[in-house]
């Protein structure tokens, strides 16, 4: 369906991402060559939401699995519905089938309860299997990952091998966390996004929210911009930016003015040290500007 | 095609092996991968470089030698080349002259005639004008008269770290650079220059630094060939540069690796808990299972095999000469803190200062700082091993237990003060290990003030551990007991 590097572009600026050509060749790489792609990148710079249109684009149904330390086997892969396969002994029992018959029955697909790993593998259309937040997982989840992304399969003892039947998309995003094994970056190709420059995070801005005034965008973008460089605990993404452009259509703001920005400052920062570092300092941010 | 294919082959293969040469791991699936996105993705220069790093490079920290080695492959080298990215500055607003009479003149007159013609006025002028063949001419320039002092001296190129940039300053300074940017800082901050001039000659000191580094980095090529390649690619090699010589910038990519292989260590053993064969018995279970028997417990059932944790005691130097690679070093220990029953951290210059609480929060970064301004650790600015080993066998002593692993992180440099083995010996007997990270080089170990020798019998193992290669092997090390 990707035939090239411009169409990539093209059908992502369509879904209103812009990306730039790094960005849109790994992409086409990843589907060319049918591997997984492994971006890292800090928060809030656009993983989840590439893989989101990347579904759309290739018309596949997005299925996400968000990791966390614990995340399993039954809650990755797949697991058996126990009920359901007692109901089914208890039922044959009282029809007098034997034990070999019921052992038959109850190992199939019907009492197979699919998580979203073999979702992927088994899914009757185009899939984009959505690995989120990977480095918060542990490396035995790592683990399972590998095996089901090497081979494209899942082995189910009591079933056997269950075969991908047309190869899933796969994105796994990591903040960056923590480092993963090399077998699985391995089998990955890499993508690093960062934070966007002044240009493009305006161009993002503007695409998104076009009722902005061009003004004040740049305004904020500036602004962002600077808060970045600063040492903080978490810096802001785009998605933060977005969230305080949208922030200021709603206060029906034209330019940004101190009490403005002092009062929307923790729409932008998500820790209390941080807004007060920015507090400190944001004055000469703004001041800076208007010299000019 | 096929021909053009399969020479681009042998390419990629000996670009790839230059890569793993410098620590970075690569793989021959990964080099699969690099020619079948090639293939489909072509030869323009920028696709084609991302096809690459996409295949071939999997950490960020790699970026820097990835890209050096792929300009030397594949870029040509071309004076006068955009490196810097932005577009060609320059002001005509004011002319170079009154520029540089205001730079360097006192009361604002012309330039007195000494001043005309020296170096630092010609590096004055390309800098404000931003022109481009003047910029190449003095880093032409500079980078002869390196060579000539070179030659004068009798001293060949060699193969000593950080010489690039020892070499790059002496450039510099032929240039009369320093001279420049001393009267630009001193007349901006008179406001004498503009805001706009400063930002444009400081725009153009970078197209003319990386310049200089660009001829510097090919002579350097051509006279050591293959050993000069290691050389260039080893300044730009963030798993191999030494801790004290990264840049701030680099100092910042290394940290977060650091950080991210911590937390790697960290959930290496997963949360869950499989009932074990031995260990305790647990009785809920056994009973349970004993019903079906008629009450005989057949089977024992035992619970889990608790995971022992041992503890975690940190000794850490952070005098001038070790100071970076302690923040790196403690930053990495703290970010895996829950994979021991408790860390207890002690800082030490001649004085010994426990700084635990200073961790308690789950800001590893802040607590080195906090902890680095308020520790009292020393009296004489001199490390100071002997006393502080002393001391805390004489307070601490009876805390470590034979779970107990102890870490020194210092560079047994003593400033020819009596050592104090006997205390250690002490110390080390009772610990489960004793593990000693040394930032020193191993050839330099027992030479001059350091006493390596004296304390090393004491500890299990003893690790060289200057960059982050040494780093990931020695936390290896650290693990395989926990």
């Amino acid at each position: 369906m990707l035939e090239n590097v411009e169409e990539v572009l093209e059908k992502l600026k369509q879904h209103k991402y812009l990306a730039d050509e790094n960005l849109a060749t790994v992409l086409f790489l990843a589907y060319q060559l049918q591997k997984p792609l492994l971006i890292e990148g800090p928060a809030g710079v656009g993983k989840t939401e590439l893989a989101k249109v990347v579904s759309q684009i290739l018309q596949a149904e997005l299925i996400r699995i968000q990791c966390y330390e614990g995340l399993d086997e039954a809650k990755s892969l797949y697991e058996w519905n126990y009920p359901q396969q007692l109901l089914w002994i208890q039922s044959g029992y009282q029809q007098g089938k034997s034990w070999q018959e019921t052992k038959k029955d109850i190992f199939t697909e019907e009492f197979l309860l699919k998580r979203p790993i073999l979702k992927a593998l088994t899914a009757p259309g185009p899939a984009v299997l959505l690995v989120d937040e990977l480095d918060k997982s542990d490396q035995e989840f790592e683990s399972f990952l590998l095996e089901a992304l090497s081979d494209y399969q899942v082995s189910i003892p009591e079933l056997g091998t269950i075969k991908a039947s047309r190869i899933p998309f796969v994105i796994l995003t990591s903040n960056g966390a923590r480092d993963f094994e090399d077998a699985l970056k391995r089998r990955c190709l890499h993508l690093f996004i960062n934070y966007p420059d002044m240009e493009r995070e305006l161009a993002v801005i503007q695409l998104k929210q076009p009722e902005l005034q061009e003004s004040l965008a740049r305004q904020l973008v500036d602004f962002v911009q600077k808060v970045r460089l600063q040492s903080l605990r978490k810096p802001p993404g785009i998605s933060e930016t977005l969230d305080w452009a949208r922030t200021m259509m709603i206060l029906g703001v034209s330019s940004l003015e101190q009490d403005v920005v002092k009062k929307t400052l923790p729409v932008l920062l998500k820790y209390q040290k941080d807004v007060m570092e920015i507090e400190k300092q944001f004055r000469a941010f703004l001041a800076r500007e208007t010299d000019e | 095609m096929s021909e053009r294919l399969f020479s681009m082959d042998k390419i990629i293969l000996s670009f790839a092996r230059d890569l793993r040469r410098q620590g970075v791991p690569v793989c021959l699936p990964e080099i699969m991968d690099a020619l079948r996105g090639i293939e489909r993705v072509g030869f323009a220069k920028n696709r084609f470089k991302t096809v690459l790093q996409a295949s071939l490079i999997k950490d960020q920290v790699d970026a820097p030698v990835f890209n050096k080695l792929f300009e030397l492959y594949f870029e040509t080298y071309e004076p006068g080349r955009k490196t810097v990215s932005g577009e060609d500055i320059s002001l005509s607003k004011n002319s170079p002259d009154d520029f540089t009479a205001r730079l360097f003149s006192s009361r604002g007159q012309g330039l007195t005639p000494q001043l005309k013609g020296t170096a630092r006025v010609r590096l004055a002028r390309a800098a404000f004008s931003g022109d481009r063949l003047e910029i190449t001419r003095l880093a032409r320039q500079g980078v002869d008269s390196v060579k000539e002092e070179l030659c004068s001296r009798n001293e060949p190129m060699d193969a000593e770290e950080g010489q690039l940039d020892r070499l790059l300053y002496h450039a510099k300074a032929a240039l009369e650079w320093f001279m420049f940017t001393f009267y630009l800082e001193s007349r901006r901050g008179k406001s004498l220059v503009e805001e706009e001039e400063y930002r444009v000659c400081r725009h153009n000191l970078r197209l003319l630094e990386e310049e200089l580094r660009g001829l510097l980095e090919k002579q350097v090529l051509a006279d050591l060939g293959e050993e000069g390649l290691e050389r260039v690619l080893k300044e730009r090699n963030l798993r191999r540069k030494d801790f004290s010589l990264l840049k701030d910038w680099e100092a910042n990519a290394v940290k977060q690796q650091v950080v991210k292989l911590g937390r790697k260590m960290a959930t290496r053993r997963g949360r869950r808990k499989k009932p074990g064969k031995r260990g305790q018995v647990d009785i809920k279970n056994t009973v349970r299972q004993a019903v079906k028997t008629g009450g005989i417990p057949i089977k024992i059932f035992s619970r889990g095999r608790v995971i022992s944790q041992p503890d975690l005691i940190i000794l850490c130097d952070v005098s001038g000469s070790v100071i970076r690679f302690s923040t790196f070093m403690l930053l990495f220990l703290y970010t895996f803190q829950e994979s021991f029953r408790y860390v207890r951290s002690f800082l030490f210059i001649d004085l010994l200062a426990e700084v635990t609480n200073f961790f308690k929060n789950s800001d590893p970064a802040g607590g080195i700082k906090d902890a680095l301004e308020h520790a009292v650790v020393s009296e004489t600015n001199n490390s100071d091993f002997g006393r502080v080993f002393f001391s805390f066998a004489a307070e601490h002593l009876r805390e470590i237990t034979p779970q107990t692993i102890l870490l020194i992180l210092g560079d047994a440099k003593n400033n020819w003060r009596p050592d104090e083995s006997l205390a250690f010996k002490k110390i080390a007997h009772r610990a489960k290990r004793v593990y000693w990270f040394n930032p020193q080089p191993r050839e330099t170990w027992n030479t001059r003030d350091s006493v390596m020798r004296v304390y090393a019998p004491y500890c299990d193992q003893v690790l060289e551990c200057r960059n982050l290669e040494q780093l990931t092997r020695a936390a290896g090390e650290l693990f395989r007991g926990v």
